[in-house]
């Protein structure tokens, strides 16, 4: 269960960013790669417990949005790009064994969602 | 009365008036603000008439300038590393290793596919070949890794990760460079014993080695795609239990390269030392290429 390390290195840059900048964060947006080793479901179980921990309120309503890439292959014959949900060699296009995967391993913060005294 | 909060100067809905500034309407409608705390008091007459304000009340009653706080939400855009921290850690200890030379490799599979033998073995022949190793090994508790390959010619180093299922970057940032001194040509770091938590948490290596053995059969790959896609190499461990397992060479390749199709494998025992050859001549060669680049 590494993903409380990931929930707590994910508080650490929203703290950093909370700090410089104010306001009260009430969102936050990612995107996983499902090949990157952070599982969505325990990610999201591990979250109000790293919240709960935390010790700068102006985080302490901030909600998880998460979004699973497909995967993407790419034919290393005929070209052909598809996306899949799963591990899969054969090309739709060629039917041939000769997919290759495209990515995979992503694991990025797209974008939060700050609320602001105007 | 008010119609905002039941304030009356008689009879009125209880509450606290504490510094703060806000708009009442009477009942006709008409506001007038007022600020408590400052001498503001509801007044002692009965309201039981209506106020048709063409007269000025004489009383202490301030008129304030109000304001609204309204909040507003914003999307603020990042597009960065959920990791990012980790990330930082881990391009500082690759600078460290670069600027030495070092070769670095991060083993890792689920405990007993047997990555403490395999290095035993290794740290052996690598002494008899004068190169000069370094081994950081991660466990959740104790030192008995470390002490398995300790006096057999490479600088040792256990890291305790406690509650943690995996090394991070910073842990082994910790220890350099007195676990990896300068003059060290390769480190290999035993992570804990973990098909899928340590491969998220980049350490600073050149490349991640993957093992699997014959006993965890032939599904591995598929079922924890993650270390398998990142892996440079497999090896394929405890070959000398395959024939025994019925284990499916085929299959198990299939699986491995619906993974990873670049992924390369090297069968090993280290029971009858298959496979420890080329083994060795993966890890030389890797130390080969530090060489080259060190002199670029």
């Amino acid at each position: 269960m590494h993903e409380l390390s990931v929930a707590q290195a994910l508080l650490e840059t929203l703290d950093r960013y909370q700090r410089g900048n104010g306001g009260s964060v009430k969102k936050m947006a990612l995107t996983l790669g499902r090949l990157g080793g952070v599982d969505p479901d325990a990610l999201r179980y591990a979250w109000p417990a790293a919240l709960a921990a935390n010790g700068n309120r102006a985080l302490a309503d901030c909600g998880l949005e998460i979004e699973v890439l497909p995967l993407s292959f790419v034919c290393r014959e005929c070209g052909t790009k598809i996306k899949a949900e799963k591990l899969t060699l054969e090309c739709p296009a060629c039917h041939r064994e000769t997919l290759v995967r495209d990515g995979g391993r992503e694991l990025i913060i797209k974008h939060i969602e700050v609320e602001q005294n105007v | 009365m008010c119609k905002n909060c039941g304030c009356s100067p008689s009879g009125g809905l209880p509450h606290h008036h504490d510094g703060h500034e806000h708009v009442h309407y009477d009942e006709d409608g008409q506001p007038h603000t007022h600020h408590h705390g400052d001498g503001h008091h509801h007044h002692g007459h009965d309201h039981d008439h209506h106020h048709d304000h063409d007269h000025h009340h004489d009383h202490d009653h301030h008129h304030h300038d109000h304001h609204h706080e309204r909040k507003e939400t914003v999307v603020v855009p990042m597009e960065t590393a959920i990791l990012a921290a980790n990330d930082a850690a881990a391009e500082s200890n690759r600078a460290y290793f670069r600027a030495n030379g070092i070769a670095v490799l991060n083993l890792i599979s689920s405990p007993g596919s047997g990555k403490t033998s395999l290095l035993e073995q290794t740290l052996e022949r690598l002494r008899q070949d004068g190169v000069k190793t370094a081994v950081i090994v991660g466990d959740q508790y104790g030192e008995l890794d470390a002490e398995r390959m300790r006096n057999r010619g490479a600088t040792v180093t256990q890291i305790q990760t406690l509650d943690s299922c995996h090394l991070n970057a910073d842990q082994v940032a910790r220890i350099l460079p007195a676990a990896v001194p300068p003059g060290t040509e390769l480190l290999i770091i035993e992570n804990v014993g973990n098909l899928v938590c340590p491969t998220a948490f980049d350490l600073g290596e050149d490349h991640k080695v993957a093992l699997l053995s014959t006993p965890e059969g032939e599904e591995k790959p598929v079922k924890y795609p993650g270390l398998f896609a990142a892996a440079d190499i497999v090896l394929l461990t405890k070959m000398d239990l395959a024939e025994i397992l019925g284990w499916n060479r085929e299959l198990c390749q299939k699986n491995l390269s619906l993974a990873n199709r670049s992924v390369r494998t090297i069968d090993v025992s280290v029971r009858n030392g298959l496979g420890l050859d080329d083994w060795i001549k993966y890890l030389k060669n890797l130390i080969a290429s530090k060489k080259v680049e060190n002199k670029k």
